[in-house]
């Protein structure tokens, strides 16, 4: 497992974001409390935006703005990725999205080469997919400008992961070159997949993206860790999905705007197979957004 | 109180959906099949069948265009049918909202409809559940009276403006602050099916979705924005292809809205009983319900704060306890004593048993074991009221007149509608 993972590390993780539970230094502390209220994420409006609750001895972060596109079949996750990604209650029963509902979350981070802080604020661009089909205009305005396109399949249907291989050779010749992550939800329900673990590999390697996995659901005792307001418990669950995902979108502007080399493609695809993937040390069954 | 809801197409009764509230189980496919049937089978013998009792629930039916039937199946409390029709008008329009009537009336293919219909359901299921706003029974829209409406006025005509439509609004916790006088031209119905969808959308998020008014457009679906300013307050415009949601945020949102942050904050914070703390409320008031049945605009609470060596302070009710009680008093009153308000376009059997009456009512009261209420109808106004049982019977006629005068002139019931169409 280790060695194809090792073949398939699209970049070393952690290369130029702080990973390693930065949330939970005293500095790391000291940013999220800009992101959190009475433990648990803060909402903000359109006209709001955490950098006024920065305290003023800190160095101010610098907004990075990212709008991402999420695409995939009807009741695979897509909204409830959303939800858990945001911090906010994750629905128990599938509800059909009737347009666009776009959700903004911030996330601080660490940048590792010039120790100067930054404040990504995601925006993702979730619509139902009944309704994309009805009417036209739905797809074209989420695409529009995205720097990310985030597709999802579902581990307990197999004709989710089918379809992307459709979505993926349609979207793959546009001009713009958006950042392309594949997210498997409902990661939990693993014992009943329909997809092996060869055929990610295997989709990987043919379309070089990075496939995260996810569980959109909490055990009973992290219910009650976040009811009991534990600031961190939250945060923890979704750091490493949430960091891997800034990494991955600071990154590629990087290599766009060229200030980071790769060896040939503007994709992030440059597999080195000498470095070990920053992950592996951790356990990966514990860790959600491990890779293949 | 458990409710069933059962959507079928009215040829051929396959089932569309079903809705429940409460912890039951949906209804098997063979009970469906029956209340369908039922229905059916007087339809084809030249019947309407409209409603029946059973000991302890109520069943309607409803049959829309000749092409979708619902059925609801309720406990009976008693109160007039009209209340259950209401419900079930709402609930059909709720899918108007969202499908389309052209969708609705001619059904091509179930398979594809079942899929549409999904995108209802969060407006569907708030409709079954109990809820502290009391737009949906009178069909009208929930209001808040705070000092701010006239100070949101501008920036929401600007806003509106900017995004080349005449129709907007702005919430704030499911409640209609302030409006362009378009939006107040619309009917109770889709002013209230809209501030609950508007209720049900995530909160903090931007969304552009399109929508048919049950009224106004049922054909020709309208692009609605709906844009979180702060968490809770939304402001939303229709509009056609432009502005995309996008430009809305990042190039409309900024000019109208920057420098009324205190004015928004403030409705954020709105107090719980829905009206500014000046106006004094008699220590002895729970809550109540105040309909403008010509505007249709609902202002309520039953969350007003026990005053401190009040009266109230006595026997204290719990707050759904004070909604399920008003709840019941508005359900037996209207329809019972006074006229419902209900939009213009339904066309329901007349036989409610207000019309009965030798002449207009205009008073009632109520006296339980631990709640005393009140109901005036005067001036194009409805009035619940729900005083703690310590109130003394003689005082609750002038509390209720005194503080009907004082609500009444408030700014949020002048008529802002446009007259034309």
């Amino acid at each position: 497992m280790d060695d194809d993972r090792s073949k398939w590390c699209f970049h070393t993780l952690g290369t130029y974001i702080n990973h390693d539970d930065w949330h939970k230094t005293p500095e790391g502390k000291d940013y999220f409390a800009s992101i959190l209220r009475h433990g648990k994420r803060r909402v903000f409006g359109c006209l709001e935006s955490p950098l006024t609750l920065v305290p003023s001895h800190l160095e101010q972060p610098k907004i990075m703005k990212y709008k991402l596109c999420l695409v995939g079949k009807t009741g695979v996750g897509k909204s409830s990725t959303v939800a858990k990604l945001c911090g906010q209650r994750v629905p128990t029963t599938h509800v059909e999205t009737p347009g666009i509902i776009t959700s903004v979350t911030y996330w601080p981070a660490k940048l590792k080469h010039s120790g100067k802080h930054v404040m990504f604020r995601l925006q993702f661009w979730d619509a139902g997919h009944a309704v994309q089909r009805k009417f036209d205009h739905i797809h074209p305005a989420c695409r529009e400008k995205a720097q990310a396109v985030l597709y999802f399949f579902s581990f307990i249907d197999r004709s989710s992961f089918e379809d992307l291989r459709t979505q993926f050779s349609k979207s793959l010749s546009n001009e713009d070159t958006p950042l392309l992550v594949v997210i498997g939800t409902k990661y939990d329900q693993y014992n009943r997949s329909e997809i092996t673990s060869r055929e990610l590999l295997d989709f990987q390697k043919q379309w070089q993206v990075p496939i995260l996995k996810l569980k959109n659901v909490l055990k009973p005792t992290e219910t009650n860790a976040l009811l009991a307001g534990d600031s961190c418990a939250e945060i923890d669950d979704v750091a490493p999905v949430m960091n891997t995902l800034v990494e991955y979108l600071w990154i590629h502007d990087q290599v766009l705007s060229g200030n980071i080399e790769l060896s040939s493609s503007p994709k992030l695809n440059t597999s080195r197979e000498e470095e070990t993937h920053s992950a592996s040390d951790r356990d990966s069954d514990e860790d959600e957004a491990t890779y293949v | 109180m458990a409710v069933h809801l059962v959507c079928l197409t009215n040829e051929g009764g396959v089932p569309l959906f079903t809705r429940t509230k409460g912890d039951v189980k949906s209804l098997a496919f063979a009970e469906q099949g029956m209340l369908y049937g039922v229905q059916m089978f007087a339809q084809n013998h030249g019947v309407k069948l409209e409603s029946t009792t059973t000991e302890e629930a109520k069943v309607i039916w409803q049959v829309f265009h000749d092409s979708v039937t619902l059925v609801l199946v309720t406990s009976n409390d008693g109160s007039c049918d009209i209340h259950y029709k209401t419900l079930i008008n709402h609930i059909f329009h709720a899918m108007v909202m969202f499908i389309g009537l052209e969708t609705l009336v001619s059904i091509r293919t179930v398979e594809k409809l079942r899929r549409e219909i999904k995108v209802c359901y969060p407006v569907i299921d708030t409709l079954l559940q109990d809820t502290d706003l009391y737009g949906a029974l009178s069909s009208s829209v929930d209001v808040l009276v705070s000092a701010e409406n006239t100070t949101l006025q501008e920036p929401l005509e600007a806003f509106v403006t900017s995004a080349e439509s005449t129709f907007g609004c702005l919430h704030a916790d499911g409640k209609l602050v302030v409006a362009t006088s378009n939006w107040w031209a619309l009917s109770g119905q889709e002013m209230m099916l809209v501030a609950k969808f508007i209720q049900s959308l995530p909160i903090g998020t931007s969304s552009d979705v399109p929508i048919y008014l049950p009224h106004a457009s049922p054909k020709d679906p309208h692009r609605l924005l709906s844009i979180h300013l702060q968490p809770g307050v939304v402001v939303s415009v229709l509009c056609y292809a432009n502005p995309t949601l996008a430009e809305a945020e990042e190039q409309l949102i900024e000019p109208a809205w920057r420098l009324h942050h205190e004015a928004l904050r403030a409705i954020q914070r709105a107090p719980s009983s829905n009206i500014p703390r000046t106006i004094p409320l008699d220590a002895g008031i729970l809550g109540y319900v105040l309909l403008n049945t010509d505007q249709h605009k609902c202002l309520s609470s039953v969350r007003l704060p026990l005053i401190a060596g009040g009266a109230a302070e006595l026997k204290p009710l719990p707050p759904y306890a004070r909604r399920e009680i008003l709840t019941a008093f508005y359900r037996t009153v209207v329809g019972g004593l006074f006229p419902p308000s209900l939009s213009p376009e339904r066309q329901d059997s007349s036989g409610e048993a207000y019309k009965c009456l030798p002449h207009s009512a205009e008073e009632t009261y109520m006296c339980g074991d631990d709640f005393k209420t009140y109901a005036l109808n005067s001036g194009g106004f409805q009035f619940f009221v729900l005083f703690s049982s310590a109130v003394p019977q003689y005082a609750m006629r002038s509390v209720t007149k005194n503080l009907l005068g004082t609500l009444s002139k408030e700014k949020i019931f002048v008529d802002r509608r446009t007259k034309s169409s």
